[in-house]
């Protein structure tokens, strides 16, 4: 095992981040449609904080991702 | 991810090589020199913005043809999302983040072409953007309530003790703001091209050695389609969650929730 595989098994693992993206995305697309399924007429007024709820959690996936791509090109 | 194969050929595996930024062909060695690819995109993004709003209000009346309906639409979505959000208070601001949409969803358009470069896949233009918008914010924060507004990082309705923690949480969150705001538009566009080149270089370049590899490339066309769509469906979502995120920011700047 030569450091440089050990940069490309850290990079990997580093990604491992989008487990907890992932699980907050559906937490928040599936409750938004539990909601618009129950009242359709509140669609609207839920969309535009779905896309500010989807944004925030996504940045946690992308942190990890900025720490793979670090490893990976940077460090 | 693909090796380098050395500096002076170019391996057709290269999945960065679509990301350089080389000046415009013809004009390396001039004073021109400064004129990258990047450079040309972001013009060509703004004449195409110009032109495109010019021609559609050329004949504008007050009984709207084609075109001014859809230029009609465009600022119906800018007042729509800035009402949302800011209120009517922040009508002032809807020029402002209607530029930044029509800019980074236009760049993001052109750059789904072949043979063309996204000028959103360096974090260089981005991060400029957000730290402009971020310094935009303080500012707007500061001068309409003073050193008051600096009360946003003490929420209201935090138990006394636990307010010191709070308070370090908030400011540390808040100097996030341009890093997550810059690293998502750059992320998901350059995760997305470099995707897009991976399935198209095994679709074209798979095919005819073997029976095999002919079908994969079959089998991989359709997908590389309907990942185009996909990125144009990104294109869109960046550039809004890009300028919703934006006004949010913008929001606590005008009605700071203490």
């Amino acid at each position: 095992m030569t450091p440089e595989m050990f940069k490309y098994i850290g990079a990997g693992l580093a990604t491992f981040g989008f487990v907890g993206s992932g699980i907050g995305l559906g937490t928040i697309f599936g409750n938004y449609f539990l909601a618009v399924s129950r009242n359709p007429a509140s669609a609207p007024k839920f969309q535009t904080w779905l896309f500010v709820g989807f944004a925030l959690v996504e940045a946690f996936g992308i942190f990890a991702l900025l720490i793979a791509l670090m490893i990976m090109f940077v460090i | 991810m693909a090796e380098k194969t050395g500096d002076g050929e170019k391996s057709a595996f290269d999945l960065m090589h679509q990301f350089d930024i080389t000046p415009l062909a013809g004009l390396e060695n001039t004073p021109l020199a400064f004129v990258t690819n990047s450079a040309f995109f972001m013009i060509l993004t703004v004449a195409v913005i110009a032109v495109l709003m010019v021609v559609l209000t050329l004949s504008a009346k007050v009984v709207p043809g084609r075109g001014q309906t859809i230029s009609e639409m465009i600022f119906d979505f800018g007042f729509g999302m800035v009402d949302d959000i800011l209120g009517k208070k922040g009508r002032s601001f809807v020029t402002f983040l209607l530029s930044i949409f029509l800019f980074v969803f236009v760049a993001n358009i052109l750059g789904m072409m072949p043979y063309s470069f996204t000028v959103f896949s360096h974090i260089s233009l981005t991060a400029f953007m957000a730290v402009v918008i971020f310094v935009m914010v303080i500012y707007v924060g500061v001068s309409r309530h003073g050193l008051k507004w600096f009360g946003i990082f003490a929420p209201a309705g935090v138990p006394g003790w636990l307010l010191p923690l709070i308070v370090v949480i908030e400011i540390i969150s808040f100097f996030m703001r341009p890093l997550t705001h810059s690293l998502r538009l750059f992320a998901n566009l350059t995760a997305g091209h470099i995707v897009l080149k991976v399935i198209g270089t095994f679709a074209a370049g798979a095919g005819a050695t073997s029976l095999l590899t002919i079908l994969g490339g079959l089998f991989l066309t359709p997908v590389l389609f309907a990942l185009s769509a996909l990125e144009y469906l990104v294109a869109y979502l960046q550039a809004y969650i890009f300028t919703l995120l934006a006004a949010v920011y913008l929001a606590e700047a005008i009605e700071p929730h203490h």
